[in-house]
């Protein structure tokens, strides 16, 4: 087990009339190699959370244990917070409130140096790091980290957190802002660290159908509490009550929700594009082949029995359209 | 967010934070300005009624009170240290190296120090119930005879409320950069005094580029929307004078009253208590 959080209650400004309860009662267990998406409404204390699993807020109440470190309201034993800070990496929201180096070399630096770690291997871990995160070395080790897109700051801003080579790595809106190719680009940057380098990975983040096309496990917090932390084909089946939240449920299931309005069930497993193709595919693959002349598309799919036709692009964009003029990808 | 010390805003409902903040302005300046005439203990004595009933009225918690004091606290230790150890003035009491303690000094270190501990406690009754917002429309209402003389009165209170505004934006925002540095594993507490201010470096940047961008963008906002400081604008809230603030302005007067009395009628009530005392016993 990675991290275990038991009873952990945060108030904001205790005893002044800006105080706020911003976590109440949140217990949780992440294990080694979860990719947990945690998604909230503002103000649902999914930061607040993350923020004590890095030692970044004193536990107030309750406690909180890392691999072996034990974090609870008391101050003694003390919390050894760089070996905390080296275990999970935290990249914040926006690039800028870290960068501050005159060069991206410099700048990804600065944590490697501050763990204490020898000259000629942190060279060699900003090297990997920006390996790590796609930036030629070469190319950028120079540049000043202000000159830089956004997309590109975003990379700078991940590098200089896994070059502390943390197992666990918390990221919080890691796409806010970018453009859908950032977005994607960012996106199959997290997926490949968790394959070589942080086996296990946080994200919180906004958006439902993003998410769910990458994590493994989704936890829902609400008022400062866990709302659901069960399966995914679990939690979308409780779409008013997400609703209640602020919270949408995925596209891919929305879909599958409107063709089993209209009699077609592609099964309970639906939870992100992906598995409504594959649903998809199981219930039609056999009629497909034989009834459709104009299905095509590498992930193509018709649904014959309906009169809306459901359209799953091969770039895993989904929508629904009466007035669909064949072509690729119905 | 972290607790804001000296003299934040402290929204609640009570007879001070709905006076009009001109009034209020107007008052505090008066009572500044004659803190400075209190010659006698026993003016002082009334001065921490006076101060203490108008928190009381303001519903300010001592908690909130402490803490502006808190905040000056060296200064009224350094400025009574100076003022006992160099006053010549006065019988000797000790005399050693260049050290000369008088009784004149001791007293006059005494009355320093009530008079800025009442004066910071007087300034900040005025922070705590009065909002920004409501502090520059008052300064700039009071200051608007000076646009006859041309000068650009509500351009310095827009400066002014822009400044208001992005205080807390910007501890938000510090408090942000700080735990991203922090989970860089920067530490803030450890070292000596040049390793402190040296730690502080990865987080004014940030800062500083945050800031202008800031100001950037709402000075883009600003002419999008052809904002000019035009002499016609009119406001959400109209200030008026309300029977409070006529009740306000007696209060004041009559403690003002009594501190004249008590310096140039009276000549310092510290005597004639001393005297009282005396026939009494």
């Amino acid at each position: 087990m990675s991290i275990t959080v038991k009873n952990l209650s945060f108030t904001y400004s205790r005893k002044t009339p800006y105080e706020k309860a911003a976590l109440k009662d949140v217990d949780l267990v992440v294990n080694d190699g979860d990719f947990v998406g945690i998604i909230g409404h503002t103000g649902s204390g999914k930061s607040t959370f993350l923020q004590h699993i890095n030692g970044l807020i004193r536990v107030e109440e309750g406690e909180i244990e890392v691999f072996d470190i034990r974090m609870t309201n008391k101050r003694r034993p003390k919390v050894d917070l760089k070996r905390l800070r080296s275990e999970v990496g935290m990249v914040f929201q926006y690039p800028e409130y870290q960068l501050f180096e005159e060069s991206v070399e410099k700048d990804i630096a600065f944590g490697a140096k501050n763990l204490g770690m020898a000259k000629e291997k942190i060279s060699d871990a900003v090297k990997e790091a920006m390996e790590m995160v796609g930036l030629d070395y070469e190319t950028y080790r120079k540049r000043s980290p202000f000159d830089l897109s956004g997309g590109e700051k975003r990379r700078v801003a991940i590098a200089g957190v896994i070059v502390m080579k943390p197992k666990i790595l918390i990221l919080d809106e890691p796409t806010a802002g970018l453009d859908p190719e950032g977005k994607n680009s960012i996106l199959t940057l997290i997926t490949r660290l968790k394959e070589n380098f942080c086996p296990t990975i946080i994200v919180v983040s906004h958006d439902i159908d993003e998410i769910t096309r990458y994590a493994t496990r989704i936890v829902v917090f609400d008022g400062g509490k866990i709302a659901y932390d069960v399966p995914m084909s679990e939690l979308f089946e409780k779409e008013d009550e997400l609703r209640k939240m602020g919270l949408e449920i995925p596209l891919a299931v929305r879909v599958r929700n409107r063709l089993r309005e209209r009699g077609i069930d592609l099964g309970k497993d639906v939870v992100n594009v992906e598995t409504l193709i594959g649903a998809a595919i199981k219930r039609y693959a056999l009629k497909d082949s034989k009834t459709n002349e104009n299905s095509g598309g590498p992930n193509g799919v018709i649904c014959g029995e309906v009169q809306e036709r459901v359209c799953i692009e091969s770039d895993n964009s989904v929508y629904i359209d009466a007035g669909f003029e064949g072509g690729d990808g119905i | 967010m972290r607790d804001m010390s000296f003299g934040q805003y402290y929204p609640t409902a009570s007879p001070i934070h709905k006076l009009d903040a001109r009034v209020k302005i107007l008052l505090s300046v008066l009572y500044i300005v004659f803190i400075f005439f209190v010659p006698s203990y026993v003016g002082y004595f009334v001065t921490l009624l006076f101060i203490t009933a108008v928190f009381m009225i303001g519903k300010i918690p001592m908690r909130a009170m402490l803490k502006s004091v808190k905040g000056i606290l060296f200064l009224l230790i350094f400025m009574a240290a100076l003022n006992v150890l160099f006053y010549k003035e006065g019988k000797v009491l000790v005399d050693w190296w260049i050290i000369r303690i008088t009784d004149k000094g001791i007293d006059f270190a005494i009355k320093m120090a009530l008079r800025l501990l009442f004066l910071v406690m007087g300034a900040s009754v005025l922070t705590l119930t009065t909002s920004p917002m409501e502090l520059t429309d008052g300064i700039e209402s009071l200051l608007s005879p000076l646009k006859l003389i041309k000068i650009p009165v509500h351009d310095f209170a827009l400066a002014m409320s822009i400044t208001l505004r992005f205080i807390p934006t910007l501890m938000e925002e510090t408090d942000k950069i700080i735990m991203a540095q922090k989970a860089r594993g920067s530490s803030f507490d450890t070292g000596g005094p040049i390793a402190k201010i040296k730690a502080l470096i990865p987080v004014l940047i940030p800062l500083f580029t945050s800031a202008f961008r800031k100001s950037y963008e709402l000075a883009d906002a600003l002419d999008a929307r052809c904002y000019n400081a035009t002499k016609n604008r009119t406001r959400m809230k109209v200030m008026k004078p309300t029977w409070r603030d006529v009740i306000a302005f007696f209060v004041m007067a009559a403690f003002i009253t009594f501190i004249c009395l008590d310096k140039w009628y009276f000549h310092g009530l510290d005597a004639l208590l001393v005297e009282f005392v005396r026939s009494i016993i």
